[in-house]
């Protein structure tokens, strides 16, 4: 993730001054941002668009408390990770809970080797709702947001070492889920970039 | 420390930064420690490999049913009713949420008091949560719902219609609306999100499903 843009920096402000416009901006640019992060987080399509909204209120009436301690991004993605924890946490107590079911996109029939790069993501993706959510999130705030592992500290509310400690985790999950990863790397030239 | 000893530390330490080098995030000296672990360890080497094909695979474009305009045009209501509350409210959101309750339960003991009689029977005293006989009118899963007085007409109008609900009774004396949730709602995540969707707007004081007695209560 690089440094704040002017646009997003001058976009809150004006949010924060009740400018409705600044704020449609806003929420245009981050609402594929926010989605992709709840449904991968959650790994449940049903809320996604009203945990956006969720999101989206907190800095409408929020935005007047940001101080530019962190990135707008930092902040925004944090309001996100607290209303995707809170709705993990609703969706545990109630009996019948509702996943997508993307594990079942995982198929085990088929030589490896022939293996689409799409199915490949596909199985990327099915690997990765096996993972729990905290896991999902740090790898999906890494590679999907950019983020540094110091943002994404700040981001979860952790230290810098949980961070780099559920990194640790998912890696060696998605190393035993996905052996076909290492053929792919090695078929793309992995090693030698 | 022996060599060996010094070698196994760094190469935990380089093992665990390897994503943020992928990403290219690393601080300058990080990453120059990074590069020189890499430069000599065929393992991180690999493992480097091995990740930048993951972060290739997450970052890949996906079909997502994204959808701005729609997400935007639920929101309208309660960014206005949002901002009209804050900006009477001197005593924060904890306060705000208590205040509320009471509000809530100081109108519904009034409303209860003048329109109850002391010998109305058992049978026929209204609870937030109870049935009632609209349930027979309505098809689809049905909601209860109790609305902020502040709330306007077209905001009403707007979140309901976003949500897929038609109001099949109300208001009743205590100010219950029932709502049914679209027949062509056929999603059987449907109505749970329909019910966090209720709640989470600020111009919904009390939401709930009702159970009908031949099909199971999602929430």
């Amino acid at each position: 993730m690089t440094s704040d843009t002017l646009d997003e920096r001058t976009l809150l402000d004006r949010v924060a001054g009740g400018d409705r416009s600044a704020f449609e901006q806003l929420y245009t640019v981050y609402y594929p941002r926010l989605f992709r992060f709840l449904l991968r987080y959650t790994g449940s399509l049903g809320h996604v668009e009203e945990l956006v909204n969720d999101v989206m209120l907190v800095v409408w009436n929020r935005a007047s408390d940001f101080r530019g301690g962190s990135k707008v991004s930092t902040w925004i993605l944090g309001i996100a990770y607290r209303k995707g924890l809170k709705s993990l946490e609703r969706d545990r107590r109630r009996p019948h809970h509702e996943d997508i079911d993307e594990v079942s996109l995982i198929s085990t029939e088929g030589p490896e080797q022939d293996l689409s790069r799409r199915q490949l993501r596909d199985r990327v993706i099915a690997a990765l709702s096996r993972l729990p959510p905290e896991q999902r999130a740090v790898l999906e705030l890494t590679y999907y947001h950019g983020c540094s592992y110091p943002e994404i500290a700040e981001i979860l509310g952790c230290p810098h070492n949980t961070v780099k400690t559920r990194m640790f985790h998912a890696r060696r999950k998605l190393r035993d889920i996905l052996p076909e990863l290492e053929r792919s790397a090695e078929r793309r030239g992995g090693l030698d970039r | 420390m022996s060599r060996h000893d010094a070698f196994h530390s760094e190469h935990e330490e380089v093992w665990e930064l390897l994503p943020w080098h992928v990403n290219g995030t690393l601080e300058d000296r990080d990453a120059r420690r990074v590069e020189h672990h890499l430069s000599h360890c065929l393992p991180c080497h690999a493992e480097l490999g091995r990740q930048r094909e993951l972060a290739s695979l997450v970052q890949a474009p996906e079909v997502l049913p994204l959808s701005p305009g729609h997400g935007l045009a639920r929101l309208e209501g309660r960014l206005a009713a949002s901002r009209r509350l804050t900006a009477r409210r001197p005593l924060g959101w904890g306060w705000l949420a208590l205040a509320e309750a009471a509000i809530i339960v100081v109108l519904l003991s009034a409303v209860l008091a003048q329109r109850q009689p002391p010998a109305l029977p058992q049978a026929t005293f209204e609870t937030l949560g109870s049935a009632g006989p609209t349930l027979d009118r309505a098809s689809g899963p049905v909601f209860r719902a109790l609305f902020a007085e502040s709330a306007s007409e077209r905001e009403l109008r707007e979140l309901l219609a976003g949500l897929g609900l038609r109001i099949v009774d109300g208001p009743s004396p205590i100010g219950l609306f029932t709502l049914e949730l679209a027949a062509e709602t056929r999603d059987p995540r449907a109505p749970a999100a329909v019910l966090a969707g209720l709640r989470a707007h600020d111009a919904v004081r009390f939401a709930e499903r009702i159970d009908r007695p031949s099909t199971p209560q999602g929430d």
